[in-house]
């Protein structure tokens, strides 16, 4: 359970740097998926499968990156 | 038991965040809560993580949401890892775990590929949910 816990803390900074930074964000990466580790962006596409492709490749631990999509400013996503 | 929910910076919106248990393997997801949905997935991207792909599941149904359609594949049973209110790892059983694939989308429109927990996983689980939003505070019970 020790890694679970890890992983969700790891994800909870990931998220609140996304939210955080979430204007900035919008501004360098509008329509496009990030790849972020704890603080940091690994890596963005506006293709999320080329995405994950290029942080395989890149021998990067996946299951430890949060993937998530940046709407351009004004652009409310409905689901 | 009490699971806190994550807001938005805006607070319009709820999230958790949850290991789920695969085949063994070990796979966090931001899932956002929307008791608006009947189903609980996850997109593509985040199986694929831990090996798992469309193409060995079966597909169990589509669905339209916004100008996209989206295959929606069986996963089957799952164990998903919440953490409590102490801190601790509360494990809950899933059944109907989906894994969605966007099949189409409409020109113009953007498929932002998100994991969503539905009212099916409340329901399965005879959990509730609290939210607050004006002040942010939130819990699955």
């Amino acid at each position: 359970m020790r890694e679970e816990l890890k992983l969700i803390e790891l994800f909870e900074t990931s998220s609140k740097f996304i939210n955080e930074n979430f204007e900035e964000l919008q501004e360098k990466y509008p329509n496009e998926f990030i790849a972020v580790r704890g603080n940091q962006i690994l890596d963005h596409d506006k293709n999320p499968k080329i995405l994950l492709k290029r942080l395989e490749e890149k021998g990067e631990d996946l299951i430890t990156i949060l993937i998530e999509f940046i709407p351009e400013k004004g652009l409310v996503i409905l689901y | 038991m009490k699971i806190p929910l994550e807001f938005n910076p805006t607070g319009d919106r709820i999230f958790v965040i949850v290991t789920i248990i695969i085949d063994g393997k070990i796979l966090p997801v931001k899932f956002i809560v929307d008791t608006g949905s009947n189903k609980t997935f996850i997109p593509e991207t985040s199986a694929a993580k831990v090996r798992i792909f469309t193409k060995n599941l079966e597909l169990e149904e589509s669905v339209l949401m916004g100008g996209t359609k989206v295959n929606l594949y069986k996963l089957g049973k799952v164990i998903m890892n919440f953490r409590n209110e102490k801190g601790e790892i509360e494990a809950i059983e899933f059944n109907n775990l989906k894994v969605a694939e966007t099949a189409w989308t409409r020109k113009g429109v953007v498929s932002a590929e998100m994991a969503i927990l539905g009212m099916d996983f409340l329901l399965e689980n005879k959990l509730y949910l609290f939210v607050d939003p004006s002040k942010r505070e939130g819990y699955i019970g």
